[in-house]
């Protein structure tokens, strides 16, 4: 096609890409490169970026005037500058993430010096690596097909070195071929990803900066640190029923914050084994799979009384009866759950417990202080304490709302003395110091409230914006008992989204208005499709993969090495599958076939067939060593020859004959061996 | 690979290998028994990566990072029996190349055909020689040509050939190796500055024979003669044909140039056996080129004066095959 000439000039950038480079192995090569850096080039901080970017830069230019490779004291030195500006960007070199932006730098300086094949293939190896580490970013099935893309271009770039010899032109047969070996690996690959047995990791410590910087719950509760999230409707766990049924009222716990310094409520550090938890009573009421977000924390958000649950990883039941890794929640990670219903045994506290459990710091909230101490005075059974302090919220009218006004100290007297308004933080706390005040024992939980039911698939999605908190209080007669201030403010909250609770607007996420249902839907259909991709690809680990073994039928003792020799079987199988359909084709010819039948036959009793020899002399010579079967021999060269030769006879006819002969052949020779 | 190396198995490696190679007739299909596949440095690079990579997966639990890798280790699995399928069926042809004088090109003509359309690149190396063939599904066969550089005089054979492909990726290598029976003839090597034959060896009527260095290329085009089809093109003067002239002939081969005995003896002064043949050899050449009959005297027998192309090339083989120790 031929362009004027000023589009020409304009599209040159693009012909570039395709000119110098076409048909060398560094064209699939540096496309399988823009994928892998592109995909995870926001995640380099900007000194990393422009680094990526001037010696990508430099190659191109140099590839394209035909420069050589870069030698000497000016490789070194950039060498020496890449790892500088590594460790300026990051502060440290060791660690996952200054590892990949440095291999993502020397790449290109190792491509600036390429010169042989053995260059150009190392360049190939770090691609590889640089695109696997794209999954570290992320494991979106958009993230899989850049990936994927990427592999598929490296590999044709090693096709293309292989074939560098035959300086070929591009896209010919020998890459067509390439191609389709790759789509023969595919089966192979998907039984691999089943069987081979998943060593679970990790194997080496994960550098302390192995993800940072997530949105989501913290494990302290400040004014306005929940309100923040409601805002955000990104996911933060599914949960898939197994068996049984959810409550009404969906609490998901998270850390129980006891510890309380008049500002800020937080875990206690205490590691006390708590006896208590285990002696719950009732069955297992609900069975649930639950898909936990990544987070910067260890806590798992559980059912209320959730007394099983197992992970990928390794986790622990608090004193408090919250769930945590031994690590924080770096990846996206899979747990099954059982909860019970039903009361729980009441829990016994000793004294120094109740008296840490109601402490409060003695300058803050006086007024809040005040109002419980009082309560106190008039009521004697905790019981009766509990119902007036809920009275009390009551008769103060309280507002819900996500945007209270801003509050500095003493945040309890304020919301409840002055402001009167605020958001489920604000009322957990202020609840808590009145009941500690009260001298009941009082704690805060962190957690979820509600999520919504995804029709598409049936899970329930809980997001950022369902998070929410509420309190625990100490009977003697009940053990710990939830009361969520909340409800007196608004009292349908724990049963109904908080879109439709919430009367203002403004600042709820769009998709969470009642109005905007159709789009809502459509993120459903979404949604359901990355959980079934999270769980089932994303989220394919040794766990899943024993389930899947067991639904095989292996029991889990042999499992192991029924997987090892099926993987080993399913190897097999494919190269000599492969083998098999690659063999040189049977002829069609029916009379070559037998034809060829009889030479091997005879190739097998010593008189393989010369290449230049007739079948006219061919047949002469297996007669005169195996004169016995003569006629049998005619018998089958006779009607090839009339059929071949003489066109008297219809091949189909001729070939019928010879087959008949042949195991005459094959009969007679049997016999005279055995003579 | 057998590396050079004298290694103590290579011996029966060797042997082994040619057990199986041996083929009747001239041609050479190959099959799944002389057919052998293994890794290159590039496919144990390529392992090592994978190895990284998986190890990566595990370690940050990264099961697209598993899939990937299992896809790369698949591709590979499936690359060796695709690598074995590139080479298994190929018949392999070696030709004659005709005579050539020590220190000359030997051009080894490597005929290659498949039954099955498909694409085949392949490398071919023999000792101090390569070259690549290229079979596509369009092409059944293609002809490639070893250049060898003729060594001593004698037979000469291809020696060790090794028909190889490392498509399609480069991380296995299928090679098989034959020794083609096919021979070439390696003359001595002519003595480039070679003085003239004595005056004792014209048997014809005694004048003195003009050197033989004087004649080539120094031809005065007096007595040429118009060529007609069927004369040997050698003879063509191609020097009046690339100035647009026709096609002639030099006369000076026609019978009748005069006869000369070259003799063994004659050649002394060029000192040992070999040099001797040289000059023996540049004798001959010149000779025929002056159209004389010409005879040889060796110390193990008489080649009896005669000319033309036959009688030259009898004449250089018997030189050719001269026992180095027969002086």
């Amino acid at each position: 096609m031929i362009l004027p000439a000023p589009i020409a000039r304009r599209f040159r950038a693009l012909s570039l890409l395709t000119g110098p480079l076409a048909g060398t192995a560094a064209a699939p090569l540096a496309l399988a490169l823009v994928l892998a850096l592109g995909s995870q080039f926001e995640e380099f901080p900007p000194g990393i970026q422009a680094g990526i970017a001037l010696l990508a830069f430099v190659w191109f230019m140099r590839r394209r005037q035909g420069a050589g490779a870069l030698t000497g004291w000016r490789l070194w030195l950039t060498g020496l500058a890449c790892a500088l500006g590594v460790r300026w960007q990051y502060g440290y070199w060791f660690g996952q993430e200054p590892g990949v932006a440095l291999v993502a730098l020397l790449v290109w300086l190792k491509w600036l010096e390429a010169r042989s094949e053995r260059d150009e293939r190392l360049i190939a190896s770090l691609t590889l690596f640089l695109l696997t580490a794209v999954f570290l970013r992320g494991q979106t099935p958009l993230h899989a097909l850049a990936v994927f893309a990427g592999a598929g271009l490296t590999l044709l770039a090693c096709a293309r070195l292989a074939l560098s010899p035959f300086s070929l032109p591009p896209g010919g047969e020998g890459e067509r071929e390439a191609g389709r070996t790759m789509v023969r690996a595919i089966p192979l690959a998907l039984l691999l990803f089943i069987l081979v047995p998943r060593v679970p990791g990790p194997l080496w410590g994960l550098p302390a900066d192995a993800r940072a910087g997530r949105t989501g719950m913290s494990e302290t509760l400040e004014a306005g640190s929940i309100a923040s999230l409601a805002r955000s409707d990104e996911i933060a766990f599914v949960v898939e029923v197994l068996e049984g049924e959810l409550p009404s009222a969906r609490y998901w716990r998270g850390p129980v914050l006891e510890v309380y310094d008049g500002r800020s409520w937080k875990p206690s550090p205490w590691r006390v084994p708590n006896p208590a938890l285990d002696a719950t009573q009732g069955p297992a009421q609900v069975r649930y799979r639950s898909l936990q977000e990544p987070s910067d924390l260890p806590w798992i958000f559980t059912l209320e009384r959730t007394h099983v649950l197992r992970g990928a990883v390794d986790v622990e039941r608090t004193p408090t009866g919250s769930w945590r890794a031994r690590q924080p929640l770096l990846q996206r990670t899979l747990f099954t759950g059982e909860a019970r219903s039903g009361e729980p045994l009441p829990e016994t506290l000793t004294p120094t417990a109740i008296r840490a459990l109601t402490f409060l710091p003695p300058q803050a909230n006086p007024r809040t202080r005040e109002a419980g101490e009082s309560i106190a005075q008039a009521h004697l059974q905790p019981e009766a304490r509990l119902e007036a302090i809920a009275d009390f919220f009551r008769r103060r009218q309280l507002r819900y709302t996500l945007t209270p006004p801003p509050m500095e100290r003493d945040s309890a007297d304020q919301v409840l003395f002055d402001t009167r308004a605020g958001f489920c933080e604000h009322f957990a706390d202020a609840f808590a110091v009145m009941a500690r005040a009260a001298g009941i024992p009082a704690r805060i939980v962190l957690g979820y409230l509600g999520g919504e039911r995804n029709p598409a698939n049936g899970t329930w999605v809980i997001r950022q914006a369902d998070a929410h908190s509420w309190v625990e209080v100490w009977l003697a007669r009940r053990g710990w008992v939830r009361v969520d201030p909340t409800t007196f403010a608004q009292p349908d909250r724990a049963e109904r989204p908080l879109g439709e609770v919430l009367g203002e607007r403004e600042g709820l996420p769009l998709l969470l208005r009642p109005e905007w249902r159709w789009a809502w839907r459509l993120r459903a259909q979404l949604e359901a499709w990355e959980y079934g991709w999270n769980v089932w690809v994303a989220g394919f680990d040794a766990e899943r993969q024993h389930r899947l073994w067991q639904r095989l039928g292996w029991r889990s003792d042999r499992a192991l090495g029924w997987a090892l020799a099926a993987t080993g079987i399913a190897l097999a199988l494919t190269a000599l599958l492969v083998w098999w359909l690659q063999r040189p084709p049977a002829p069609r010819d029916p009379l070559e076939r037998q034809w060829r039948r009889f030479c091997r036959l005879m190739a097998r009793h010593g008189l393989a067939r010369a290449p230049a020899e007739g079948p006219l002399d061919y047949g002469r010579r297996v007669m005169n060593r195996f004169p016995e079967a003569r006629d049998a021999i005619d018998a089958v060269i006779r009607p090839y020859l009339a059929a071949r030769y003489g066109g008297r006879l219809e091949a189909d006819e001729a070939a019928a004959a010879m087959r008949h002969a042949l195991r005459r052949l094959r009969r007679r020779l049997r016999q005279e061996k055995s003579i | 690979m057998i590396p050079r190396g004298a290694a103590p198995w290579r011996g029966w490696l060797e042997s082994w290998q040619r057990r199986r190679a041996a083929a009747p007739g001239g041609t050479f299909t190959v099959t799944h028994r002389t057919l052998y596949i293994l890794p290159t440095a590039a496919g144990a690079s390529y392992a090592l990566t994978l190895f990284v990579l998986w190890l990566l997966a595990i370690n940050y639990s990264l099961s697209l990072g598993h899939a990937l890798v299992f896809w790369l280790a698949a591709v590979a699995v499936v690359a060796i029996p695709a690598t074995a399928a590139t080479l298994r069926g190929v018949t392999i042809g070696v030709g004659e190349p005709g005579a050539a004088f020590a220190g000359a090109i030997l051009r080894w003509p490597v005929t290659l055909r498949s039954e099955v359309a498909r694409f085949r690149p392949l490398e071919l190396t023999a000792p101090s020689s390569h070259a690549c063939a290229l079979l596509t599904p369009s092409t059944g066969s293609v002809r490639a040509f070893l250049e060898q550089q003729a060594e001593q005089r004698g037979l000469q054979r291809l020696g060790r050939l090794v028909v190889a492909t490392r498509h399609p990726f480069g991380w296995f290598r299928a090679w098989t190796v034959l020794w083609p029976a096919a021979t070439a003839w390696v003359y001595p090597r002519p003595e480039p500055e070679a003085p003239p034959w004595p005056a004792t060896a014209s048997l014809s009527d005694g004048t003195n024979a003009p050197s033989p260095a004087a004649l080539p290329g120094e031809e005065d085009f007096t007595d040429l003669r118009p060529w007609t089809a069927g004369e040997p093109l050698r003879r063509v003067v191609w020097k009046i044909v690339a100035r647009g002239g026709p096609r002639m002939l030099t006369k000076r081969e026609s019978p009748g140039g005069g006869i000369v005995l070259l003799r063994w003896s004659d050649t002394v002064e060029a000192g040992e056996t070999e040099a001797r043949l040289s000059r023996l050899c540049a004798w001959v050449l010149a000779a025929h080129r002056q159209g004389m009959a010409f005879g040889v005297e060796l110390p193990d027998g008489l080649i009896p004066p005669d000319r033309g192309e036959v009688h030259l090339h009898a004449v250089l083989r018997r030189l050719a095959l001269f026992p180095p120790e027969a002086a």
